[in-house]
């Protein structure tokens, strides 16, 4: 079911009238058969995947609680029999048996994701390696239907079970409950990657309609189909005609091309957030938050803590800090005290961990080497600007620069806007099947003059009538984001909507759905899905 | 105030903005002299008076002229035709055109596309077009609610909603070029457009790009639909295929392969058919200078001329003997008789 779709809007709003008819204790079982509706029409058969998950993850999390509780009950009962030494061995044995759980369980939801996503990625691998030794080859030839949401899905599933592990949260005793923390409709085709505790709070606790809820929810997901179909879609076919194209466009084409594919990424990330977290606060849900105003990041790394903030949540949660704190990582930052130096050492323990973390966002996103390349291409940039700082320090101290000037500030913005681009372009034009340095060098050498607008946009409809009206409804749409995104440095730009009179309010939003229909309905014709319901 | 009662006043407010700027911008196209709406009103008046109904996509709406056709053989017609036409909308229009306006024999354009999927065809601009030239309400709800599946009517509301604003700028702009005319009785002149090859590009393009050629049940079916509709009603009917321009013949390598199913569809049902690109006076009438819009259209030059042949074959084609006479055998022995065929 497509998320801009008729069918979809009147699903939302006809679960939105039950949800607050039916009594609490109903709701959110509703909202168990709605999310397993929805992802039946839109996966049909791969549901049975999302359930073999949540049974998997489920059995897991009873069996860690179980082997704790017992550990615990044990323990307390024999109190005072056990010396300190027997203690410590019972309870490192309990946590053997827990860990072993966890890992096996780990395996199992990952084999899922492995099978479905990476096989093909895999496979082809083992042929290149084998290649080089022998004729053998390995069959690529198989169809496998990636089941709806896994990539996102199985990393909940595994921070349910690395919670429940860590005794963060109690396993849930309702089978029914995890697989709707697993299935719930509104992030599992792209996040948020909640976890268990907070979006359990939401989803489980007493629901309240309000009008306040009702409207400012509305208002979201207006903004977030706005967002999607009048300005994502509408420039969906000029990223597609340039990027594919770009060696008959010119330099200044080609940056034009990179610009609106950032705004065309944000725009549809975004966009779908703002829709789902929308609805959710109409239902009195609320979903964790994936952006904050990404692109008026002062650095790489701080960009990553304002772009699908979720995810880097996630990976900072189950893959920074056990790595970072693995005894082989201190091991191996020790040693290198020695020869290279505190400093060295202190960033060596940071830097393992870091370089993890990429490669798995990087495979994550794609299973391609593109992808690859641009999780290393973002950890360098991030490694190099952390192990350069006492560096950057001394140049800003020797040329007197004042970290809170707003020259330097819009400095280090655009900077960061710049390198974000380069990654993020070079990385899609690579996965287009195009070499993404090929773009970035016709970008920067090439100087002739576009001699039209629709040199500089172009794309396979042209530009004229509907299109050229639909181009520029985007264009605004994107000054428009911009200018947001600066109002909401102080609060969110609702509480600014909110002061305007309702009637003008109403109308303002009944316009915004008018230019909705008459223009991004038929933009997303040709735009196709959202982009990261790809990964 | 009440949280429910709150929420019912903005939401009511809503919906009642959004009714009215609905219907503000879809209701000009009535109003105004904008095509679609004028010629389902014109047809209500003037029916009864017709013989002959063309009916087919764009190609048709832009190849036959009624009134040439009118002057030739002094048999009154219209044409029916739409563009971006799919046999349902092409079955309702004629089933409730010879209800208001018996007659005696339909003429059926297709394409070499027109079996094959088609791009369009996932956004409902046919029957946005269709619920447009319908001329009352409960004739709109009616073919909305039993031809236009549920997931499309976003998209149909979506297009009427954007030609409504397309109209009102050319209201705004006193363009009145999209008007209805009367006097063209539903044909679209379209202007012309050189699309001459050069040696270098004749060279280059030749047999250079393939057809789809595998055809679609649902349109085969919606084919004969039609036709079986003619037949129940008594009207005879007959198949064109319009003449397309020559650089396109040119550059397709599997145009052959792409009609026969079309030509075998035709034969097995007895339908009395023609394809005007492998009429052996083809060059005769038409060339790539000034006899078509585009690939496929007609100009109006080429569209008077091309009324004006079929007048003159129609008795040859219904008997059979044009295509026995006066045809090429296939696409590939056209080609050989192109004016590009030295550059070869």
């Amino acid at each position: 079911m497509s998320i801009t779709s008729l069918g979809f809007i009147i699903f939302l709003f006809t679960l939105l009238a039950v949800f607050f008819v039916l009594p609490q204790k109903c709701r959110w079982p509703l909202l168990l058969v709605a999310s397993l509706f929805f992802y039946i029409y839109g996966g049909g058969i791969t549901v049975i995947y999302v359930v073999a998950t949540s049974i998997l993850t489920y059995i897991a999390t009873r069996f860690i609680q179980k082997t704790s509780e017992k550990n615990k009950a044990y323990l307390k009962e024999h109190k005072a029999e056990l010396d300190r030494e027997q203690k410590k061995a019972i309870k490192q044995k309990s946590k053997k048996q827990k860990r072993a759980i966890l890992i096996v369980a780990i395996i199992g939801v990952l084999a899922f994701l492995i099978v479905f996503k990476y096989s093909h990625f895999l496979i082809e691998q083992a042929n290149r390696v084998i290649g080089l030794f022998s004729t053998f080859v390995f069959k690529n030839e198989f169809s496998l239907v990636i089941p709806l949401g896994i990539s996102y899905y199985t990393l909940m599933a595994i921070g349910y079970m690395a919670d429940v592990y860590w005794g963060k949260v109690k396993a849930e005793k309702n089978y029914l409950k995890v697989l709707l923390f697993i299935s719930f409709f509104p992030q599992i085709t792209q996040g948020p990657i909640s976890d268990y505790g907070q979006l359990s709070g939401e989803l489980f606790k007493e629901h309240h309609f309000s009008y306040e809820h009702f409207s400012r929810g509305f208002q979201r997901m207006l903004w977030g189909f706005f967002k999607k179909m009048v300005i994502a879609d509408a420039l969906s076919p000029y990223v597609t005609q340039i990027t594919g194209h770009f060696e008959q466009y010119s330099g200044i084409t080609c940056i034009i091309g990179a610009l609106l594919y950032m705004a065309q990424l944000y725009a549809d990330f975004s966009g779908y957030m703002d829709i789902m977290c929308g609805f959710c606060e109409m239902l009195d849900i609320k979903l964790a938050e994936n952006f904050n105003r990404p692109y008026f990041s002062k650095s790489i790394s701080e960009l990553w803590r304002r772009w699908h903030i979720t995810l880097g949540a996630w990976l900072r949660t189950y893959v920074y800090y056990p790595i970072a704190m693995a005894k082989w990582n201190q091991n191996l930052s020790q040693k290198c005290k020695k020869p290279l130096g505190e400093y060295a050492s202190g960033k060596i323990a940071a830097t393992v961990p870091l370089l993890f973390v990429w490669f798995v966002i990087g495979i994550w996103h794609d299973a391609s080497w593109a992808y690859i390349g641009w999780g290393f291409g973002n950890a360098f940039v991030i490694i190099l600007s952390e192990w350069l700082e006492p560096v950057y320090t001394g140049v800003k101290k020797k040329l007197h620069i004042r970290e809170t000037a707003f020259l330097y500030r819009a400095f280090q913005v655009a900077r960061t806007f710049l390198v974000f681009t380069l990654l993020e372009i070079v990385a899609a034009v690579f996965a287009a099947g195009n070499n993404g340095f090929s773009y970035i060098k016709r970008a920067v050498t090439n100087y002739s003059l576009p001699h039209s607008l629709e040199e500089l946009f172009p794309s396979v409809e042209g530009l004229g009538g509907q299109f050229l009206i639909m181009l520029l409804l985007a264009l605004s749409g994107v000054g428009l984001m911009f200018i947001f995104s600066l109002l909401q440095r102080k609060k969110p730009i609702r509480d600014y909507f909110n002061k305007i009179p309702m009637l003008v309010r109403i109308i303002i939003m009944a316009a915004a759905v008018i230019l909705i229909i008459i223009f991004g309905v038929q933009a997303s014709w040709g735009a196709g899905a959202f982009m990261y319901a790809n990964f | 105030m009440q949280t429910s009662k709150k929420v019912a006043i903005a939401v009511i407010s809503f919906l009642c903005i959004i009714v009215l700027v609905s219907v503000l911008l879809i209701e000009p196209m009535v109003q105004g002299g904008l095509y679609y709406y004028c010629d389902g009103h014109y047809r209500e008046q003037t029916a009864g008076t017709y013989e002959l109904l063309f009916m087919g996509d764009s190609d048709g709406l832009a190849a036959f002229s009624p009134a040439v056709y009118e002057q030739k053989t002094g048999i009154k017609s219209y044409n029916l035709s739409e563009e971006k036409n799919k046999f349902n909308s092409e079955y309702y229009m004629l089933e409730k055109e010879i209800e208001r306006n018996p007659v005696k024999e339909v003429i059926l354009q297709v394409g070499v596309e027109t079996f094959v999927p088609g791009w369009y065809e996932d956004h409902a601009e046919c029957d946005s077009v269709t619920l447009m030239r319908t001329p009352n309400l409960p004739e709109r709800v009616g073919y909305l609610c039993q031809n236009v599946k549920f997931d499309k009517w976003l998209d149909v509301y979506s297009q009427m909603m954007m030609r409504g604003f397309l109209s009102l700028e050319r209201n705004v702009l006193g363009d009145k070029s999209s008007n209805f005319d009367s006097s063209a009785k539903g044909w679209h002149k379209l202007e012309s457009v050189d699309y001459t090859l050069t040696k270098e590009k004749a060279k280059k393009t030749f047999n250079s790009k393939s057809l789809e050629t595998e055809y679609e049940q649902e349109k085969t079916d919606g084919f004969l639909r039609v036709v079986s509709l003619c037949k129940e009603k008594n009207v005879s009917v007959c198949v064109v295929v319009i003449p397309m321009a020559d650089w396109y013949i040119w550059e397709k390598d599997n145009i052959d392969e792409a009609m026969q199913p079309f030509y075998k569809l035709c034969e097995d049902n007895n339908i009395p058919y023609f394809d005007f690109n492998l009429y052996k006076g083809k060059y005769e009438h038409f060339n790539d200078k000034s006899s078509f819009k585009d690939s496929i259209h007609l100009s109006a030059e080429g569209a008077e001329a091309f009324t004006g042949l079929f007048a003159k074959l129609y008795p040859d084609i219904i008997s059979g003997k044009a295509k026995k006479d006066f045809c090429f055998e296939s696409y590939n022995k056209l080609k050989e008789e192109s004016p590009y065929y030295i550059y070869k």
